[in-house]
């Protein structure tokens, strides 16, 4: 315990905020590092009071001791989590409050005339896969009458990729917390290029849906069973050491969850054509497992949030609009502000002048410590930040700068096995005005296009800032 | 227009290094459009539906890498052959690595988590940042030396409540000097460590304190800076008190030094009560704390130079009216300082000679100068007043200023005397000397005036001070051990 006597009888040893000569004149005689210091909550000095009075403090009972234990709690239930995949369902039967007019959407609500090109495209094929509609002039007359009932994802503990469109026939993954006796939800994965979840709905896409809700949920349904569940918590772990951060590459995820159900498949009773089509359906699909990754990292965060004085992020989702977020010690408050249109790398004919606004609940990877917050241990997509592995370190090491700790079941090989950084802080965020990075796809801005590229994106500070803000006043009001 | 199909055999390179270099590609001017994908029937089609390749695209297959682009002229085209070349050239020999630049900690978390063993941080930010970057200070347990001003009272409170509760020490805001286990914090003098403690409201103050006695073969434990505000009411002497109770305990510590500017008389009185408890011996110099108290063991003192020599157990003369008389000279002192508690000080000290003496700091308001521009009779300046130092460094740092008004106060005629204190130590300025020296000689060749100067500093300090003393000597300066002893001699010389 440092005291003054403390200070007397030893000599100072010196941190240096401010003047650089006082730093070089103290280091004649002593031990200083100097701080490359800039002015936190990005130079509003009001602010920067405010977050130095909810900071980790050691005195009992004090708002800084209450946050913090909070911070651990909430932390602690994250990366204890255990996600099992135990069930797919219609989303109609899982979610709970879900009706036949129900439409769940990704990120925060948002009103059906201000909704992204993107994700109007995506409900426009969903209520076309659905039979509500015959076509895009049907679909979005019934959209915009008012029978539709919009919601996020989130509001249903469920999380879907870009889009993120669930309507009430899709199946949809059921992930069990298994400590913790929480559930988080997610559809499958369509695959790349022209999907519902980048807007496109061709008869292709319809299609496709539909075979996945006859054929593929069904053998999902029977490996599942067999296997009695599906551990994806030790797949995740085992898919970072093998390079990828589960959010834009998920390649070694995809192989292993491929590994797991396949011998179960074949020697189920499950059709032998079907068989077929299912395996080859999935051997060309690399990012099959997303989706899982994302309820498994739902669960997680559900189990995390809730917890009063925690200002850890249990939620980063963005409806194309919009980037919105949640924060543990918040209840149900989204804070939100205009999305990005993400940094990225574009298919050729493609530009940035064609891109959506950020979109997706695909941040909740981000959320729960991987995607961009592990980009060290994935080289093999290094070029989406940047180039070099260099510069994909750089990301993790200023993530952890944000983060509660560092979470050691998935361990990064490329850092030491260091754990990847986990638990998103609000304070930290605004002290040192680090704004947390999203891996990301990039959707097209009309309608019926799809995917037109790959990149990062920054999240908006005003989320962050808003939610300190509301903090402040609930806790220390 | 010119198009050009250019194709890599046998090469080849993911789908996100190409579109990487593509983008560069288009980063080139005349470039109207570019693509370099890998040679599959599919991506051929691509290609030859957009029009961008031609014939000698067929010949291309799987394991080929094509370039296709459409520029302004074939000078273009040849500039991007050229890139994409040594784009592919750098990636095989992996030469966009870059070398890892040294981090430094970016706030005071890490810095806290890299070097968990500091004890105490060292915060000269901008005023407004200041009390956040302290409080986080006081929460990490660690000591805070605040030299930042600007920050508001009622932050100075808070943090200096908040520091107590843990036994920490906070030290300012606006502190400029602190000297801890012979670790120099601010504008201070390096001195020799020995047996005296020494607590200030007062940057100048101390360095004064401390030079005197340095120079008479003294030294110091520590000394703590407790910000200038400290000894008002509403702040109430919280680390001048909680340092006294530290330094009373201190094994290595055998005299306590106080020195102050002139503090609320109510907080005076209950630091001086604190002092008489003390079994060790206590110096005070709170300049214009006009009470007299007896005790054994308590010294109270009226200038800087007696609380040295008090505190080294030298002998000096208490009664002030017997040294400072008034010469009746119709002619006038001009003070020219940077310190501002040497500055109060030769403004008191005149005060017990002259019914009047004007000064941008005088507490009497009708001697409060309306226009700091214009000095009136005898006239003290504190060049450290936020009006000068608005839009220039303190005049420790930079001379500007005080040689300015040098100049101008010498010719003069009515003026006979200048007083000025140059102030060495860390992080002022490093050759004061020879800076002024051009300027006091043609001053004392061209006018009938005397300039007098407290050099407050060591040979430890890095502009040695009998190096110092010796150059403004040459130059026609006269040199005091003191203030005190500035004020005697410009009052022998009217």
């Amino acid at each position: 315990m440092n005291n003054i006597n403390n200070l007397f009888l030893k000599e100072p040893k010196v941190i240096n905020i401010g003047i650089k000569s006082f730093a070089e004149n103290a280091q004649k005689f002593t031990e200083v590092i100097d701080v490359n210091w800039n002015p936190p909550a990005w130079g509003d000095n009001k602010l920067a009071d405010k977050i130095a009075e909810l900071m980790e403090d050691s005195t009992p009972d004090s708002l800084g001791s209450k946050i913090k234990e909070a911070n651990e709690k909430a932390f602690n239930r994250l990366v204890n989590s255990k996600p099992t995949l135990v069930d797919i369902v219609p989303a109609i039967e899982a979610l709970p409050g879900m009706t036949e007019n129900t439409i769940l959407h990704a990120g925060a609500p948002v009103d059906w005339k201000n909704i992204s090109g993107p994700m109007k495209g995506a409900i426009i094929g969903a209520l076309i896969y659905e039979g509500r509609a015959e076509n895009r002039e049907e679909a979005e007359k019934l959209a915009a009458s008012g029978d539709i009932e919009f919601a996020p994802c989130h509001s249903k503990n469920a999380v879907g990729p870009m889009a993120g469109i669930i309507s009430p026939s899709m199946p949809v993954w059921v992930v069990r917390n298994d400590d913790f006796g929480n559930f988080g939800y997610a559809t499958m994965n369509e695959g790349w290029g022209k999907t519902l979840r980048f807007g496109a709905y061709n008869d292709n896409v319809i299609e496709r849906l539909h075979w996945m809700e006859e054929t593929l949920a069904e053998a999902m349904k029977v490996v599942i069973k067999r296997l009695e569940g599906v551990n994806l918590k030790s797949i995740i772990g085992k898919a970072v050491q093998m390079g990828d951060e589960c959010h834009n590459r998920d390649i070694a995820a995809t192989n292993l969850f491929f590994k797991k159900i396949i011998p179960e498949l074949v020697k189920s009773s499950f059709p032998a054509d079907k068989t077929e089509e299912v395996i080859s359906f999935l051997g060309k699909h690399d990012h099959f497992f997303l989706n899982l990754g994302m309820a498994a990292s739902k669960a997680g965060l559900v189990a995390a949030h809730n917890i009063p004085y925690s200002t850890m992020v249990t939620a980063i989702a963005r409806n194309g609009v919009e980037v919105g977020i949640k924060v543990s010690g918040m209840e149900d408050e989204w804070f939100t502000e205009e999305a990005p249109i993400p940094e990225g790398l574009y298919f050729p004919g493609y530009s940035k002048k064609d891109a959506n606004r950020d979109l997706g609940d695909s941040a909740i990877m981000e959320t729960g410590g991987l995607g961009a917050f592990a980009m060290a241990s994935a080289p093999a997509i290094v070029q989406f930040v940047g180039g070099t592995t260099k510069d994909a370190e750089k990301y993790t090491k200023e993530m952890f700068k944000i983060t509660l700790g560092k979470n050691t079941n998935y361990g990064m090989p490329t850092m030491a096995f260091k754990g990847v950084p986990t638990g998103i802080d609000i304070i930290k965020i605004v002290d040192k005005n680090i704004l947390p990075i999203v891996n990301t796809g990039i959707a097209h801005k009309e309608p019926g296009h799809g995917l037109v590229g790959a990149g990062v994106s920054r999240m908006p500070k005003g989320c962050f800032l808003k939610a300190i803000e509301r903090f402040v006043d609930k806790y220390n009001g | 227009m010119a198009n050009k199909t250019i194709i890599y055999n046998n090469t080849y390179y993911d789908s996100v290094t190409l579109m990487n270099i593509s983008q560069e590609i288009e980063k080139i001017s005349g470039v109207n459009n570019a693509s370099i994908m890998m040679g599959t029937a599919q991506n051929i089609n691509i290609l030859k539906e957009a029009g961008l390749a031609d014939e000698k695209v067929e010949e291309a297959d799987n394991s080929d890498l094509i370039v296709a682009v459409e520029a302004d002229n074939n000078q273009i085209t040849n500039k991007i052959k050229e890139l994409v070349d040594k784009k592919l050239d750098d990636i095989t020999r992996g030469q966009n690595e870059k070398s890892p630049s040294e981090e430094k900690p970016a706030s005071l978390e890490e810095a806290v988590q890299e070097f968990p063993e500091s004890n105490i941080v060292s915060i000269s930010t901008p005023g407004e940042f200041a009390a956040a970057e302290g409080l986080k200070a006081l929460k990490n347990d660690k000591h805070v030396f605040m030299f930042s001003d600007n920050v508001s009272l009622q932050s100075e409170i808070r943090l200096k409540r908040y520091a107590e509760n843990k036994n920490l020490l906070m030290m300012g805001p606006d502190c400029g000097t602190a000297f801890i286990g012979g670790v120099p914090f601010g504008f201070v003098n390096n001195v020799n460590t020995g047996k005296i403690g020494m607590i200030g409201a007062s940057g100048t103050g101390i360095q004064e304190i401390m030079s005197i006695i340095h120079r008479k073969g003294g030294g110091f434990t520590h000394v703590i800076g407790t910000g200038s505000r400290d000894l008002y009411k509403e702040v109430g002497g919280i680390t001048m008190l909680n340092a006294l109770k530290e330094l009373s305990k201190d094994r290595n510590t055998e005299t306590i030094l106080l020195v102050s500017k002139p503090p609320a008389d109510e907080i005076a009185d209950k630091i001086i009560n604190k002092a008489k408890n003390i079994n060790k011996k206590v110096v005070i110099c709170f300049l214009g704390y006009d009470k007299k108290i007896d005790k054994e063991n308590l010294i109270i003192v009226d200038t800087l130079e007696n609380a040295a020599l008090a505190a080294l157990d030298k002998t000096f003369s208490k009664n002030l009216d017997d040294i400072l008389i008034d010469s009746h000279s119709n002619k006038y002192i001009r003070g020219l300082y940077s310190g501002g508690t040497l500055a109060y000080e030769a403004y008191i000290l005149l005060k017990k000679v002259y019914p009047e003496v004007y000064s941008n700091i005088a507490l009497d308001e009708k001697e409060k100068l309306s226009n700091q521009e214009e000095s009136k009779k005898n006239t003290i300046l504190d060049l450290g007043v936020d009006y000068y130092t608005k839009n220039n460094p303190h005049p420790m740092i930079d001379l500007s200023i005080k040689i300015s008004k040098l100049k101008e106060e010498a010719k003069n005629p009515d003026v006979r005397a200048i007083l000025m204190d140059v102030v060495l130590g860390f992080n002022a300025n490093q050759e004061p000397a020879s800076e002024l020296s051009p300027v006091i000689r043609s001053i004392i060749e061209a006018e009938k005036v005397d300039i007098i100067i407290d050099v407050v500093g060591t040979d430890l300090d890095p502009q040695n001070y009998s190096k110092q003393v010796e150059k403004l000597q040459q130059a026609g300066a006269l040199i005091t051990e003191s203030n005190f002893g500035a004020v005697k001699t410009v009052l022998k010389k009217l």
